[in-house]
């Protein structure tokens, strides 16, 4: 639980109250922001501007803060929606950052494992090759050149089980959405 | 191939190398495409995410500090701005016009090498330090190892030349240089650190942004690699080149005006790109041997161009030496 005054410090510019703010958030934060963007570099980015928005917030709007995580984790969801929305105005309209506006920013444990389940069991569905190509080019990150030779196959091979398998796995994620 | 297959497969191996794909600055057009790539991240959540490094939350607290520090500051110059004289509003819009329409080329350039600069996070470079003087002669002075982060850290040796061997580093809390030949380490304060080494990036692009004018001087090719010219003029000193690589934006080789009869181009003859600066590096050790000097170092350098940059004005070599000395 972070002090008040440690708060307070870190609204006017203390670094080392910011560091110890950071010190004890960071993680959830990240790990937050990383679920969404699924890399590091973004992660670390958008973490980042997370707190500086949530400081230069509180900064000028003098509010108190009960849950500074949740806080957080609604600024850095605000940010990703921010992103996807300037990207839908230059006329794309597709979710690029899958965030759902109806997710929260308190997002807990069990609706993340349930939607892993879903995945879990939308992976279940796939023949053997579609599976181990998807195990092993996303889950266990080989490259394509990597995954053709253990599953003894073509690299264009490989491309195309990846592709068909991507297929099939977003139309059942999307009939159980 | 299909297009999309490779794009699909391209997008998987950017977030497997921890990167943030360009879809996710520009997105496809395709909504099929975005809807796989929305599968690929969702596939790749059953995994435990890749954690950043274990000084991350330093890093983080810093970088924050800064942030809003800055924020504070424009804040102040905007509030400042808005009690000017609608006068002086529009003096400054007729010169801003007129930086417009003069330089036009030099915002391009310098945006360029701005957003190049962001991707970087840290790069190890061998850099050679070529000496010319009046009739043309060129005279290798020196080959220098470096390394450098976006966060101000650097790693320095001298490879070859008179100070061979010569290490200077800043990690951010201390820097020190440690001198093999009098079997020394100087110890300074790591900030203010008015001098890094001549063409580290950072600097490179911070010194083209603040300058009074950019213009482009043609084409020319720097170890190999395509490079474009420019001519940039210091708001305060003599105008110098900047070589800028064509396809990465940033910059090659540095090459100052003729100054006391002597021209220094300083050239990256490679250059590579990584995640951090190797952590033994930046760790400070005392050599076996060796004496630690904290009260008054002076920091050594390699050239009269160095020197002139720690100082921040310009040096005048006498002719003669003075007699005692």
């Amino acid at each position: 639980m972070l002090k008040e005054e440690t708060l307070k410090k870190a609204q006017d510019g203390d670094l080392k109250s910011i560091e110890e703010i950071c010190s004890s958030t960071w993680e959830d934060i990240y790990r937050f922001i990383y679920y969404k963007v699924q890399n590091r570099q973004e992660a670390e980015d958008i973490t980042q501007e997370t707190y500086v928005k949530a400081l230069y917030h509180l900064q000028k709007n003098s509010v108190k803060i009960k849950q500074y995580t949740g806080f957080l984790k609604t600024v850095a969801l605000n940010i990703l929606r921010d992103k996807w929305r300037k990207k839908k105005r230059r006329g794309i309209n597709v979710n690029i950052e899958a965030v759902n506006p109806e997710e929260t920013a308190v997002e807990d444990a069990a609706e993340i494992s349930a939607q892993r389940e879903l995945i879990r069991n939308a992976l279940d569905c796939l023949n053997e090759e579609q599976r181990m190509v998807i195990e092993l080019r996303i889950l266990k990150g080989y490259s394509v050149a990597e995954t053709a030779r253990i599953i003894k196959k073509k690299e264009s091979t490989v491309r195309v089980l990846q592709y068909r398998a991507l297929k099939t796995l977003a139309s059942i994620l999307k009939r159980n959405d | 191939m299909d297009n999309n297959e490779k794009k699909i497969s391209e997008y998987i191996d950017k977030l497997n190398a921890e990167k943030m794909p360009k879809e996710h600055e520009c997105p496809e057009d395709s909504p099929e495409l975005m809807e796989l790539m929305d599968t690929v991240r969702k596939v790749r959540s059953l995994k435990e995410p890749a954690l950043p490094e274990v000084d991350y939350p330093k890093k983080l607290a810093r970088a924050v500090g800064g942030q809003l520090w800055q924020k504070a500051v424009t804040k102040k110059r905007r509030w400042a701005w808005m009690a000017g004289t609608a006068a002086i509003a529009a003096v400054a819009v007729i010169v801003l016009m007129l930086n417009f329409v003069l330089y036009s080329g030099r915002t391009d350039i310098v945006y360029a090498m701005e957003q190049a600069y962001k991707e970087v996070r840290a790069y190890h470079g061998i850099l050679s330090i070529v000496e010319t003087n009046l009739k043309g002669e060129e005279t290798l002075q020196a080959m220098r190892e470096v390394w450098a982060d976006s966060e101000g850290r650097y790693y320095v040796k001298e490879l070859t030349g008179f100070q061979k061997g010569l290490i200077t580093v800043n990690n951010g809390e201390k820097k020190w240089q440690v001198s093999p030949e009098e079997s020394q380490v100087y110890v300074f304060p790591a900030f203010p650190d008015p001098y890094r080494f001549t063409l580290e990036l950072g600097n490179e692009i911070k010194d083209a942004k603040n300058a009074a004018q950019i213009k482009a001087a043609g084409e020319e090719p720097v170890a190999g690699r395509k490079a474009t010219v420019f001519e940039v003029m210091p708001k305060g000193g003599e105008t110098y080149k900047i070589w800028i690589d064509k396809e990465t934006n940033l910059p090659l080789q540095r090459q100052s005006a003729m100054m006391n009869a002597i021209q220094y181009t300083v050239t990256y003859k490679s250059i590579e790109f990584s995640d951090n600066i190797p952590t033994e590096l930046l760790s400070y050790d005392l050599p076996q041997g060796f004496e630690e000097i904290d009260e008054n170092p002076e920091l050594l350098v390699n050239n009269i161009e160095e020197a002139a940059e720690i100082a921040g004005f310009t040096l005048k070599v006498p002719e003669n030496v003075p007699m005692g000395i």
